[in-house]
């Protein structure tokens, strides 16, 4: 009885992590906007840091570009499959126009555009670890990449949990 | 049928525009007004923003990538072209001697 139970929780379990494909890139997005938060504003990652930063109305809102641009980023690319007739990653997923998005934000002081292109860069990072690839020549070319996991994977959700485990870690460090 | 999702799609479109261009307008004449609720809220920067993801939304549906090249280009230079328009505006206050 007890082992149909945890059969049955273990499918429950893996079944959500297969079908939620984006459960991968909603942890890079949490995970990113946590570190940039470590390393711009240490002192936030804790308790009394929270506290703090919902007391200071400033500190709040300084904050709050910094894990929506990270979060959305992480997110953005894959809005291709809401397109109808735009092939999955073809245009989104190239990575040339978030690379000057970041590189620019990142010379002209701008916050926002910075965290979101390196979310959309860590998105498709991670995407060319799959085996279907990116498009890194032209946005309609030939797709390459590690291709190392195929989505939905059990590995994905190794993934998943090393990534979570990697965000415990840094709460844990700050 | 086409027809009616066409002038939907047009209705849509065009209400987000509108939408858009009174939020950017609210944005610029009542600025300090939203500085009172968001102290950090600038009306440059939400403009540079409004024309970055505005373009990349019309490069990705056009599948044109100049667009969004355009579009990071053009807020870029946003927060410098304001910076000009002020100086200039001085400028201008004080060649006119009054002038406001």
């Amino acid at each position: 009885m007890a082992g149909r139970l945890l059969g049955l929780a273990a499918s429950v379990f893996s079944r959500f992590f297969l079908e939620m494909t984006k459960t991968n890139h909603t942890i890079s997005g949490l995970l990113l906007a946590e570190t940039m938060i470590a390393l711009t504003c240490p002192d936030v990652l804790s308790i009394q840091g929270i506290t703090h930063v919902l007391q200071n109305k400033h500190i709040c809102h300084a904050l709050a570009p910094l894990a929506a641009g990270c979060f959305t980023g992480a997110l953005f690319p894959d809005v291709d499959l809401a397109i109808p007739g735009l092939g999955h990653r073809t245009l989104t997923h190239w990575p040339v126009p978030y690379l000057i998005g970041t590189v620019s934000g990142y010379v002209f002081h701008l916050s926002w555009m910075l965290y979101f292109c390196a979310g959309c860069l860590l998105h498709i990072f991670l995407d060319s670890f799959s085996l279907m690839g990116v498009p890194l020549r032209s946005p309609f070319g030939k797709h390459t990449g590690f291709r190392v996991m195929r989505v939905g994977a059990f590995s994905e959700t190794v993934a998943a949990i090393l990534m979570g485990a990697i965000m415990y870690k840094i709460w844990i460090l700050f | 049928m086409s027809e009616n999702s066409s002038k939907i799609k047009q209705t849509i479109f065009t209400s987000a525009i509108i939408t858009l261009l009174i939020s950017v307008a609210l944005a610029i004449f009542c600025e300090s007004l939203v500085q009172e609720f968001y102290p950090e809220f600038s009306s440059v920067l939400y403009l540079s923003s409004i024309i970055f993801f505005g373009g990349l939304g019309c490069a990705i549906l056009n599948r044109k990538p100049v667009i969004g090249f355009l579009a990071v280009f053009i807020t870029i230079l946003i927060p410098f072209m304001h910076k000009w328009l002020v100086g200039y505006w001085d400028w201008l206050r004080q060649y006119f001697h009054g002038f406001s």
